[in-house]
């Protein structure tokens, strides 16, 4: 039975509209993968930063999978909030990276996305608050249909992951 | 090396150094580092915690604080669950030559063999309301971690707020032994352009 280490950690986002905001995280993986050890969701504190500057959430992944079958390689997925004044949240973006597929050592960069809104929406929630955020959070990393879906581009989590394999080549998997 | 018996766990040797700092606002600081690791690993050689000395910043160089201080550690393990984090805390002196918090950072040791420079960005407890900022301003203890491995733990953060400026600079080598008689592959060895930044 071959086994994952995901070690590493979500740095922080940049390019979000605005700079006090937390990661929601989590890591799922399909059904021939168990999670050995390991935290495999959780929410980063909440930075401030200054403009310009990336928010920093340092938050540790340390992940131990067995693995009995290659489908449904392990995925991380996130959801980044904000934060004002008066301590409302709003989301700011959602995304989802695999984890890599190959031992080494990776900085990434994962895109994010917001469901936009109507004309009258936008508006209201220019002035109120509360962006519109999806009623079923699976359709982040579920390859399924998104065609009714309208999304505006937001900021990128950036995370430093290093992968450590065991008994991958012994049972003849390759990772170019 | 050399033993006929099989190797009972496999070993990682992390040398480099701590090598400055740049803080905004900030010309007269300390580091304070520790290492921490998962239950399975055992400490072989070096120092597990240590304090630099107090650096300044030199008139002209552009704001950076050097350190310059050996990290020299060897772990051993059999499971590479907990592989060990660097957490560090700078500590500096506010307008009153009193020391105060400047910033926390944590960070995982690179699990690939190899000689890596990296930068730890630096975040410090933000106070809970503006009576507790000014008060801590005029005592001159500001919000500080409890538990100074706090930043290296991933549950119990999401109650955190912090404000975020400033980065750590460390230069590392990681040596790795015995990793692949116990089938691990750490990565180490492969074609470097097939590796670095991966944009997703």
């Amino acid at each position: 039975m071959a086994e994952l280490h995901v070690v590493g950690q979500i740095l922080g986002g940049i390019g979000f509209p605005s700079q006090n905001l937390f990661c929601k995280w989590g890591a799922v993986a399909g059904r021939s993968w168990e999670l050995l050890e390991g935290i495999d969701s959780g929410q980063t504190q909440t930075d401030l930063a200054d403009d310009g500057e990336p928010v920093v959430w340092a938050h540790p992944l340390d992940l131990h999978y067995a693995c009995r079958g290659l489908a449904g390689w392990p995925k991380l997925y996130f959801q980044v909030w904000s934060q004002d004044v008066h301590g409302r949240t709003d989301i700011c973006g959602y995304g989802f990276c695999h984890v890599p597929t190959a031992p080494g050592q990776y900085e990434l960069e994962c895109p994010t996305w917001i469901p936009e809104g109507t004309v009258g929406e936008r508006i209201a929630a220019f002035f109120l608050g509360g962006n519109p955020r999806l009623k079923y959070e699976e359709v982040v990393y579920t390859p399924g249909d998104r065609f009714r879906l309208n999304t505006v581009a937001s900021g990128l989590v950036q995370l430093q992951v290093g992968i450590v394999v065991k008994d991958f080549e012994r049972n003849h998997v390759r990772f170019g | 090396m050399g033993d006929s018996s099989a190797p009972t766990s496999f070993t990682i040797l992390v040398t480099g150094q701590i090598e400055c700092a740049e803080i905004p606002n900030c010309t007269n600081a300390y580091l304070k580092f520790q290492f921490v690791a998962g239950e399975d690993w055992q400490l072989l050689d070096g120092l597990e915690e240590g304090i630099t000395q107090a650096a300044r910043v030199a008139e002209g160089r552009d704001g950076v604080l050097v350190w310059n201080f050996p990290i020299d550690i060897t772990y051993k393990t059999t499971n590479a669950f907990g592989w060990p984090q660097l957490v560090v805390a700078v500590y500096g002196l506010d307008m009153f030559g009193r020391d105060v918090i400047k910033g926390y950072a944590c960070m995982h040791l690179p699990t690939c063999a190899g000689r890596y420079n990296l930068t730890m960005r630096l975040f410090r407890p933000r106070s809970a309301s503006l009576l507790q900022s000014l008060t801590s301003f005029m005592s001159g203890m500001p919000a500080e971690f409890s538990d100074p491995k706090f930043p290296s733990y991933g549950e119990g953060r999401e109650v955190t707020r912090v404000q975020s400026g400033g980065h750590v600079k460390v230069q590392l080598n990681l040596l790795t032994k015995d990793m692949d008689m116990f089938g691990y592959v750490d990565g180490s060895g492969r074609d470097p352009s097939l590796q670095a930044v991966t944009q997703m």
